[in-house]
């Protein structure tokens, strides 16, 4: 309230007038021309930079997707050029012989070693458990 | 008179004198010679009794070692043929070798204390109780050969009732495509029963032999029954199982080739073999 009544309008009005006539005395240049200026240049400059992200980002998307399927594909040739042998592969008209085969080996290695260890049990000397020389 | 009664004493004191040194002489040359010598006789006699108690203790404990020793060399080798075994689970292996490990540490704390037995009638039933505790070459060493064997048969056994499902799926396959599957039904079907029979057989003995202890009145008696069983039941099952595959498989291929199409590799179930995919 103390500053209003020592300060009146009367001065700020002829400090205002004063100032708008130095300005005239600088060369030409529009404030409003020069911030509409600069406002334009950011802008072009802002959708030039636009443009280029998402130019390169659709130039980044399109070359790496063709080594990504080359990947997969890869992955599965090498998939099928390895072929899988499961424990227990299901029998079928390819492999069934084979599979017949197969079981008729291992069935007769077994009666083989079920010979061998049985020839082992009777080869046991039995009267080394008497007790009759104790 | 005074002289005559020392007289009478000096003979008196002389024949004392007399007397405790004679008599020795005179006991040796009339009997008392006898007695020394039954007793020096009898103290020789302890002394050598005692050596030879001595020496068949000592007889005992290494015959004792002897035996033991042997046994747990025995045992060994049954470890290694255990834990070598290919078909034997990874429990099986492990109760059979709990089992040998048992007698193991107990021939083991036998020994000790055979090793340290003063007395000979001690060490005698220690010695005895090596076999009749044990009973390694007569109870136990068969027995644990044999469920070895019986393990392996029920492995193989398993293995096969597992396939039996497969290749009915294939017949069933056949057959969904016109295929005369007769025969090779009626031989899967022979297969299957072969595999019941020979299955419930193994269950049997196997329990059979669990049951064996050192208490079992003649387990001789069993394990020949297990023997012919295994020979009569499971390797002749076995040899018409063989016998079938063979006659399969020409039945098969008699089925399958004409008509190698890719449609025909196919699994009734869905589960087609597995095929590597040309590479592009």
């Amino acid at each position: 309230m103390e500053t209003s009544s020592e300060k009146p309008p009367q001065n700020n009005s002829q400090f205002s007038s004063n100032s708008l006539i130095q300005d005239t005395s600088k060369p030409k240049t529009s404030p409003t021309l020069l911030y509409g200026g600069i406002a334009v240049i950011v802008l072009v400059l802002i959708a030039i930079g636009g443009y280029l992200l998402v130019r390169h980002h659709k130039h980044q998307i399109a070359s790496t997707t063709p080594p990504s399927r080359q990947t997969s594909q890869n992955m599965q040739n090498i998939t099928a050029n390895t072929s899988p042998t499961p424990v227990i592969s299901p029998v079928t008209s390819a492999n069934v012989d084979q599979t017949l085969n197969n079981t008729d080996t291992t069935m007769q290695q077994s009666m083989n070693q079920v010979n061998s260890d049985l020839n082992d049990i009777n080869n046991i000397d039995k009267s080394q458990d008497s007790t009759n020389n104790l | 008179m005074k002289i005559i009664q020392h007289l009478a004493v000096i003979l008196a004191m002389s024949g004392t004198l007399f007397l405790g040194t004679a008599l020795p002489v005179f006991a040796q040359n009339f009997g008392g010679q006898g007695l020394i010598r039954d007793v020096n006789k009898w103290q020789n006699q302890a002394t050598k009794s005692a050596q030879q108690q001595q020496n068949e203790l000592q007889r005992i404990i290494k015959r004792s070692d002897s035996l033991i020793t042997t046994r747990l060399i025995r045992l060994t080798t049954l470890t290694t043929r255990v834990q070598n075994d290919s078909r034997l689970s990874a429990s099986e292996k492990s109760s059979l070798s709990a089992d040998i490990q048992t007698d193991v540490s107990g021939l083991t704390a036998l020994k000790a204390k055979i090793d340290v037995d003063t007395d000979v009638t001690i060490a005698r039933v220690d010695e005895k109780q090596i076999i009749t505790g044990y009973y390694i070459y007569a109870m136990f060493e068969p027995k644990v050969r044999l469920l070895i064997v019986l393990n392996n048969l029920q492995t193989v056994t398993a293995n096969l009732q597992a396939l039996v499902p497969q290749i009915q799926n294939l017949i069933n396959t056949l057959q969904s495509q016109g295929k005369n599957v007769s025969q090779l039904q009626s031989l899967l079907n022979d297969v299957s029963s072969q595999l019941q029979i020979i299955s419930t057989t193994l269950t049997n003995d196997t329990n059979t032999i669990q049951n064996v202890s050192v208490t079992t009145q003649n387990p001789s008696a069993t394990f020949t029954q297990v023997h012919q069983d295994i020979a009569q039941i499971v390797r002749s099952g076995f040899a018409k199982i063989q016998s079938d595959f063979s006659q399969m498989r020409p039945l098969f291929r008699q089925l399958i080739l004409p008509n190698s199409n890719p449609t025909d590799t196919a699994s009734p179930t869905g589960t087609s073999t597995i095929t590597p995919t040309p590479t592009q």
